[in-house]
């Protein structure tokens, strides 16, 4: 079943054009890995699919419904079922661990505290962080405050996550311990839409391979036969540079 | 068309006429000052309280007062108007606008008639005449002998007072016009003017209290000046009662005795520092809580206007922006005095502390809606982005995420702020909200020592400020640390 809906996508900032016009489902249970060189759209393309940066044409279909015409309070609504991870992770520092991941369930989904809390806990376990639960972000390395961003963003039960190059601002011995959550997460059966450069997550956890290109994409069911097979000359110089 | 005119005039002459017989009748009664004492109970006197024996502060069991024979004369028409006295203090260059929006019901300050003056208000006949001496140091007296010697001189008079304009007419080489009294002894004490043109009265005040001044031998020309009861153009029957209050209860006699009581009042001796300690206790506290509700309100108003300036909608943009840009380009002095009669003209009847407050945090938030506006775009977007994502909305997102860290890192610069306040709340002395500057001038009218109690208030302002600005660096190395920590 398919979980967004993507068509004729295109977006310009003044007479610069990001993303020409992308055409391309989500099923539920895919884990898609986007791939493509710096600055050809892959973050906007993300960014576009919650409305953080919203598209100048075309739709997006969630649950049926063209989220592109959607009001601010709708979106308000919408953006609770699309987890989203940052690279910069964007923890708030003005609160704990726990604060952090609670938050928007008791503001946002009006959930009770001893409830959210209980949630919240679930989640930093999840993510191997329980015993930070009360610490402040900026006591954290990298790869453990993205932990709890994703924790966050677990925590509102969302029906897809979207990652923005979620391991490129880490320091390398940080990248494993967050790709190895978000390997868990996929295992699980977690619908996820990631923009990454590394490439061996992609090629060993990912199901389908979205290879962008100078605002154009391409898709790849099997991701083996675009690593194997690259049938564009720009995928081509690409992988031959990546890998 | 000449006919029409004609018709016109006729029209006008007619109501003129109607005018004129129908007012004196209703006028004989009473009138809308009058009326307004009579309903309130209260007569208010408008007073600068910084003229001994005229009116000056002293301590009276302990307890701070106005006292001088003006007083007295004021209480008299009180008692004989059958209402309550309540004295209100403000610098005397103010007391005509009071008087003129009614902010008090009359002035008895010593203030003399002049032509520009009765322009703007009604003058009594005088009760108290005095004549204007030229007071100097006594090592200068012999300089200032005759009206030459003036014309080379340099004087210093109180600001639109009677002593200025006959300081002019003497041509002196130049005329300095001080807000108070007191400011014009302490020039001359500091060798910045050559003499100080005052009644003799407050002369003999002086020379009783200090052996350094002298009067000079140079006598200024024109005639002598009366001190009149001040009040509104339209209080014509209060006027007339006023005169006759005047001239059967207190021309003569009574007032010899209330100006002997005054002298004596003026020259009780007592250490200074234990006569005078109250009044800077009272500025000080006066001070710290202007400044305390500046800011505060400051701070709530300034947080709505950022928000307003950072708003997408464009009117609420605008009046944010305008109203930054105003108070910013405008003095706060100017700012005082319109709050403050400018809320009189509206009909509202604040005290002047109330409005030396409004004034203080409507002039304080156009600062620190600048200095939150920049704390919040000075926040991440990506804290923003993230809060969205999460489904929070605009309004939340402010709330919750971006407020709190900008005020965060904002508390420096409103720490800044507060000591700008405690030292910009002296301006509001001017419509005499008992606040420390205002509490020095009085403590320099009446104890005559034009420069110490200067010194003792600049300690205070420096106490405060320093201590205050000492406190947030301790406050703020204490957020870092507790940040470091963590790390």
């Amino acid at each position: 079943m398919a979980i967004i809906t993507i068509k004729n996508l295109h977006k310009a900032y003044g007479d610069k054009t990001i993303l020409r016009s992308i055409n391309a489902t989500v099923e539920e249970g895919d884990v898609i890995a986007l791939l493509g060189p710096s600055g050809t759209g892959k973050s906007t393309l993300l960014r576009g699919l919650n409305m953080l940066d919203r598209p100048t044409s075309g739709e997006v279909i969630f649950e049926g419904q063209d989220i592109t015409q959607a009001s601010e309070s709708e979106l308000d609504k919408i953006r609770q079922d699309m987890g989203m991870v940052f690279q910069s992770f964007n923890l708030f520092p003005n609160m704990s661990v726990i604060e952090n991941v609670k938050i928007a369930l008791v503001k946002v989904k009006g959930v009770a505290d001893a409830e959210a809390t209980q949630t919240a806990e679930k989640f930093l376990t999840k993510v191997g962080l329980a015993d930070k639960a009360t610490a402040y972000p900026a006591s954290l390395s990298g790869g453990q405050q993205q932990r709890v961003a994703i924790a966050r963003a677990l925590a509102m039960n969302p029906k897809i996550m979207l990652f923005d190059e979620p391991t490129s601002a880490l320091d390398p011995e940080m990248v494993g311990e967050v790709l190895k959550t978000m390997r868990e997460l996929a295992q699980e059966g977690m619908t996820m839409l990631v923009v990454t450069h590394e490439m061996g997550f992609a090629r060993e956890v990912a199901s389908k391979i979205w290879f962008m290109a100078d605002g154009d994409m391409a898709q790849y069911d099997d991701p083996e036969a675009f690593f194997e097979h690259p049938d564009s000359e720009r995928a081509q110089s690409f992988l031959a540079k990546m890998l | 068309m000449q006919k029409w005119v004609t018709k016109i005039m006729a029209a006008v002459m007619t109501m003129m006429m109607l005018v004129g017989m129908v007012a004196p009748a209703s006028a004989a009664q009473t009138d809308p000052v009058l009326s307004k004492i009579e309903k309130s109970g209260k007569l208010v006197v408008g007073t600068s309280a910084d003229y001994a024996p005229y009116e000056f502060h002293t301590t009276v069991n302990g307890k701070d007062k106005i006292v001088g024979f003006d007083i007295s004369v004021a209480n008299e028409i009180a008692k004989r108007l059958g209402v309550k006295l309540v004295i209100q203090e403000m610098s005397f260059d103010a007391l005509l606008g009071a008087v003129k929006t009614g902010k008090v019901d009359m002035v008895v300050a010593g203030m003399t008639a002049t032509p520009e003056r009765e322009q703007e208000a009604s003058f009594s006949e005088p009760y108290f005449v005095d004549k204007n001496v030229v007071m100097t140091l006594k090592k200068n007296a012999n300089k200032l002998t005759n009206l030459n010697d003036l014309k080379k001189a340099t004087l210093a008079a109180q600001l639109s007072s009677i002593q200025e304009d006959a300081a002019k007419q003497v041509d002196a080489k130049k005329v300095v016009s001080l807000k108070k009294v007191n400011d014009a002894v302490t020039q001359l004490t500091q060798d910045k003017v050559d003499g100080v043109v005052v009644p003799d009265t407050t002369a003999d005040s002086y020379l009783g209290e200090s052996t350094q001044f002298a009067v000079a031998k140079a006598a200024l020309p024109g005639e002598t000046n009366g001190s009149s009861v001040v009040m509104a153009k339209n209080a014509t029957v209060l006027q007339s009662k006023v005169n006759n209050i005047l001239e059967k209860h207190v021309i003569g006699a009574p007032l010899d005795k209330w100006r002997d009581e005054a002298v004596a009042l003026m020259n009780h001796k007592e250490s200074f520092f234990e006569k005078y300690y109250p009044y800077f206790v009272k500025g000080t506290i006066n001070t710290v809580g202007l400044a305390v509700i500046g800011v505060f309100f400051g701070i709530v108003l300034g947080i709505l206007l950022a928000l307003m300036k950072l708003s997408s909608v464009k009117p609420l943009k605008w009046f944010a922006v305008a109203y930054i840009e105003a108070v910013r380009g405008v003095p706060l002095l100017i700012q005082v005095f319109i709050v403050y009669f400018g809320t009189q003209v509206i009909g509202l009847n604040v005290s002047s502390f109330m409005a030396g407050a409004i004034a203080m945090f409507l002039n304080s938030a156009a600062y620190v809606a600048e200095i939150i506006r920049s704390g919040i775009q000075a926040v991440p977007a990506g804290q923003t982005e993230a809060a969205r994502s999460l489904g929070f909305t605009k309004m939340q997102t402010m709330r919750y995420m971006v407020l709190p860290q900008a005020i965060k890192n904002i508390l420096p610069a409103l720490g800044n702020e507060f000591v700008t306040v405690i030292k910009e709340g002296s301006v509001v002395s001017v419509i005499g909200v008992g606040e420390l500057t205002f509490q020095t001038s009085v403590v320099q009218g009446a104890s005559f020592k034009p420069f110490i109690p200067l010194i003792i208030s600049a300690a205070i302002y420096f106490i405060l400020t320093f201590g205050i600005s000492r406190l947030l660096g301790r406050f703020e190395k204490k957020m870092q640390q507790s940040d470091r920590k963590l790390i």
